[in-house]
C-alpha cells in the first residue's frame, strides 16, 4: 500500500495484442491480395486527381500537328516512342487525355458519394431514430425515388438543366455529379436505417439515454460510429456504379464539354477509327475497366475484412 | 398474404403519382421549350403552337389535363414527330424493347446461375477462376464498350452477324449481339450472387447432415444446396429485369434496334413532353410491378417468409 501512486501502471504489452475491430479489419484487409491491388490502383488514380497535370507527359489539349502531318494526318499508333498510347485524330496525346479524364472519374467517385452520404445519412438516421410516422413517411419517400428509372432520371436532370448556372458550372460536370448522387442515396438511407434500428436497442444507447444525452449526440457519437463499417463498404461499392453512370452519360454526349474529355467520351471519339486505330478505344476502355474493378475488389475486401461474422475464420 | 398483395398493389398508385408530379414539374421548370429550332420560329407561331397544345396554361392545370387524358389511355401528342401520337411511338417500340429485355434476362439466368454454381462447387480451383474471370469482365465492361467491341469482332472482322437491323424472329442473327451485349452485366451479377450464396449454403448444418447420411453428391447439390442458394438470388432478379428493360436504350442506339429506348434521350433534348412523361411512367410502373412480383414470389419459394 505504500507506493499506491506508482503501481497502477497499465500493462503495456497487452494493448498491442488486443483485437480492436479496426485493427483486425486492417490485418484481414492487407492479407487479401486482390483488395490490396485494387487499393493501390485506387490510390494512384486519386493521385492523378490531384497531380494529374503535373505528371502528364503533355498538356491534354495540346495538338502535335507536325507529328500528325508526318503521319499522313492519321492518329499516331501506340508505343512509337514519343507518345506511349499514341495520339487521337487531332494529334493530342492519348495518355495525357486519359490522365486528365481520371480527374473527372475520380471527382465523380468522391462527389457522388458525398452527395449520397449528405442525403442518405440524415434521412436514414431520422427514420430509424424517430420511428413511427416519420419513419413511415421517409421510407415511403425513398420508395418513390427508388421507382425512378435511375439513368433516365439522371439524363432528364442533366439535359433539362444544361443551360442554367449549375449546368455550366465546372465545365458541365457538376450537374452530372449532383444528378447521379440524387438518385443514388436510397440504398444508403436504407442501410443506415437498418443498422441504427438494431443498434438503438443496445444497452449502451439505453445507458446514454438514461444519463440524459441529447438525441443528436447519441446518434452522432454512439450510433453512427458503430454503423461505420457497413457504410464504408457501401460507399466503396457505390463508386463503380457512379463511374459507370458518368462514362455512359459521356458516351451520350452529356457532361464535360470539349476539349475536356472523360473516359466515356474518349471511347466515343475513338469509335470512328476502330478498324484502323483500335488503340483509341482499347486504352480508354481498359482504364474504365481497371477503375471499376479496383473499386469493386477494394469494396469486396473491405466487406470481408469488416464483417465480424468472419472473425477468426481466416 | 392476399391483404399484403392488395396493399402493395395499391401502394403503386401513389408512387406513380409522385413520380409523375416530380417529372412533370422538373420538365416544365427547365428552360427551353419544344419549339426551339435551329431556325427560330416567329413569336406569333410559338404562341399559336403553345395555345394549340395548351402550353400557356399554368403547370398544375396542364398536369391535370395530362392525367385526365392518361386515365382514358391517351398519352397526348408528340411535338417532335407531329404526324404521330405518343401512343403510336410507344406502341411501335415497346414490344421490341420488352423482347430484347426478356431475351437478355433469360440468357443471363441461363448462363449466370450455372457459372455461379460451378464456381462455388469447385471453389478456388480452375473452374472457379474461369467463372470469376468471366464475371469480372462483365462487371468491368460498360455496355457501350462491350457493344462496340462485339460489333467490331463479330460483325466487321468475322462477319457472323449483321451490324444493325432488327426483325424479331424473322432475322434471328440480328438479335444475337444486342442480347449478348445487354446480358453481359447481369450475367456477372447473377453469377457473383449465386456463387456467394452457394458458398454460404455449403457451411449449413443440413448440408453436413445430408453428407453424413451418405446422400449422393448430386442430390445434395441439386436438392439441398441449389434450391436454398437460389432464394436470395431471386431478390435481385426483379431489379435486374427492370434494369434490362429500362437500360437498353444505349444498346438500342448502337445496334439500331427499333425499341422505345432510343427516343428517350432525343425527346428530353427536344422537350417532347408527352414522350418524356410516357416513358418515365412506363419505366417506373415496370420497376414497381417487378419489385412487387419478386417480393410475392419470394414468399412462395421460401415458406419461412411471412408477410403480414
Amino acid at each position: 500500500m505504500a507506493n499506491r501512486t506508482g503501481a497502477l501502471e497499465r500493462p503495456a504489452a497487452a494493448k498491442e495484442y488486443s483485437s480492436s475491430l479496426w485493427g483486425d479489419a486492417f490485418r484481414r484487409l492487407i492479407r487479401n491480395r486482390l483488395a490490396i491491388i485494387g487499393g493501390v490502383i485506387v490510390l494512384s488514380l486519386l493521385f492523378l486527381l490531384f497531380f494529374g497535370p503535373l505528371v502528364a507527359p503533355y498538356p491534354y489539349q495540346e495538338q502535335h500537328l507536325a507529328d500528325l502531318v508526318a503521319n499522313n494526318n492519321q492518329p499516331i499508333g501506340p508505343f512509337t516512342g514519343k507518345y506511349l498510347f499514341g495520339t487521337d485524330d487531332l494529334g493530342r496525346d492519348l495518355l495525357s487525355r486519359m490522365m486528365d479524364g481520371a480527374q473527372i472519374s475520380m471527382t465523380v467517385a468522391l462527389v457522388v458519394q458525398a452527395v449520397v452520404l449528405l442525403i442518405g445519412l440524415p434521412i436514414g438516421a431520422a427514420a430509424a431514430w424517430y420511428g413511427g410516422k416519420i419513419d413511415a413517411i421517409l421510407m415511403r419517400f425513398t420508395d418513390v425515388i427508388y421507382a425512378f428509372p435511375d439513368l433516365l432520371f439522371i439524363i432528364l436532370l442533366t439535359v433539362s438543366f444544361r443551360d442554367t448556372a449549375i449546368g455550366s458550372a465546372m465545365n458541365g460536370v457538376l450537374l452530372v455529379f449532383v444528378a447521379i448522387g440524387v438518385v443514388s442515396w436510397v440504398g444508403m438511407a436504407r442501410l443506415v436505417r437498418g443498422q441504427l434500428l438494431s443498434l438503438k436497442e443496445t444497452e449502451f444507447v439505453e445507458a446514454a439515454r438514461a444519463i440524459g444525452v441529447s438525441d443528436f449526440r447519441i446518434v452522432t457519437r454512439h450510433l453512427l460510429p458503430n454503423a461505420l463499417g457497413p457504410m464504408i463498404v457501401a460507399v466503396t461499392l457505390g463508386i463503380p456504379g457512379a463511374i459507370l453512370a458518368e462514362a455512359t452519360l459521356a458516351y451520350l454526349g452529356i457532361g464535360a464539354q470539349p476539349p475536356k474529355a472523360s473516359w466515356g467520351k474518349l471511347v466515343v471519339d475513338g469509335q470512328q477509327y476502330l478498324r484502323s486505330e483500335p488503340h483509341l478505344v482499347i486504352f480508354p476502355a481498359l482504364i474504365i475497366a481497371l477503375a471499376l474493378l479496383s473499386f469493386t475488389f477494394l469494396g469486396d475486401g473491405l466487406r470481408d475484412a469488416l464483417d465480424p461474422k468472419l472473425k477468426g475464420k481466416q | 398474404m392476399l391483404g399484403y398483395i392488395v396493399r402493395r398493389v395499391l401502394w403503386i398508385i401513389p408512387v406513380l403519382f409522385f413520380v409523375s408530379v416530380i417529372t412533370f414539374t422538373m420538365m416544365h421548370l427547365a428552360p427551353g421549350g419544344p419549339w426551339a429550332r435551329e431556325k427560330r420560329l416567329l413569336d406569333s407561331t410559338v404562341n399559336f403552337l403553345n395555345e394549340k397544345y395548351g402550353l400557356n396554361d399554368p403547370i398544375p392545370v396542364q398536369y391535370l389535363k395530362w392525367v385526365g387524358k392518361l386515365v382514358t389511355g391517351d398519352l397526348g401528342p408528340s411535338y417532335k414527330y407531329t404526324e404521330r401520337t405518343v401512343n403510336d411511338i410507344v406502341g411501335d417500340g415497346i414490344g421490341t424493347t420488352v423482347h430484347l429485355g426478356v431475351m437478355a434476362f433469360l440468357l443471363s439466368i441461363l448462363v449466370g446461375i450455372p457459372l455461379g454454381v460451378i464456381g462455388a462447387l469447385r471453389h478456388n480451383k480452375v473452374p472457379d477462376y474461369i467463372a470469376t474471370f468471366i464475371s469480372v469482365i462483365g462487371i468491368a465492361t460498360p455496355s457501350f464498350v462491350a457493344s462496340v467491341l462485339l460489333l467490331v469482332f463479330f460483325s466487321v472482322v468475322l462477319r457472323w452477324f449483321p451490324t444493325h437491323g432488327w426483325d424479331g424472329w424473322d432475322k434471328p442473327g440480328a438479335m444475337v449481339l444486342p442480347t449478348v451485349a445487354l446480358a453481359l452485366f447481369p450475367i456477372a451479377q447473377i453469377s457473383r450472387f449465386t456463387r456467394a450464396s452457394m458458398l454460404e449454403v455449403t457451411r449449413k448444418d443440413y448440408v453436413r447432415t445430408a453428407q453424413s447420411k451418405g446422400l449422393k453428391e448430386r442430390s445434395i447439390v441439386v436438392i439441398h444446396m441449389i434450391r436454398n442458394a437460389l432464394i436470395p438470388v431471386v431478390t435481385i432478379l426483379g431489379p435486374l429485369l427492370a434494369f434490362l428493360i429500362t437500360g437498353s436504350f444505349i444498346i438500342e442506339t448502337i445496334f439500331s434496334v427499333p425499341g422505345i429506348g432510343r427516343y428517350y434521350v432525343i425527346s428530353i433534348g427536344q422537350r417532347d413532353y408527352g414522350v418524356i412523361m410516357a416513358m418515365t411512367m412506363l419505366y417506373a410502373a415496370a420497376i414497381a410491378t417487378l419489385n412487387l412480383v419478386v417480393d410475392v414470389l419470394y414468399a412462395y419459394i421460401d415458406p419461412r417468409i411471412r408477410y403480414s
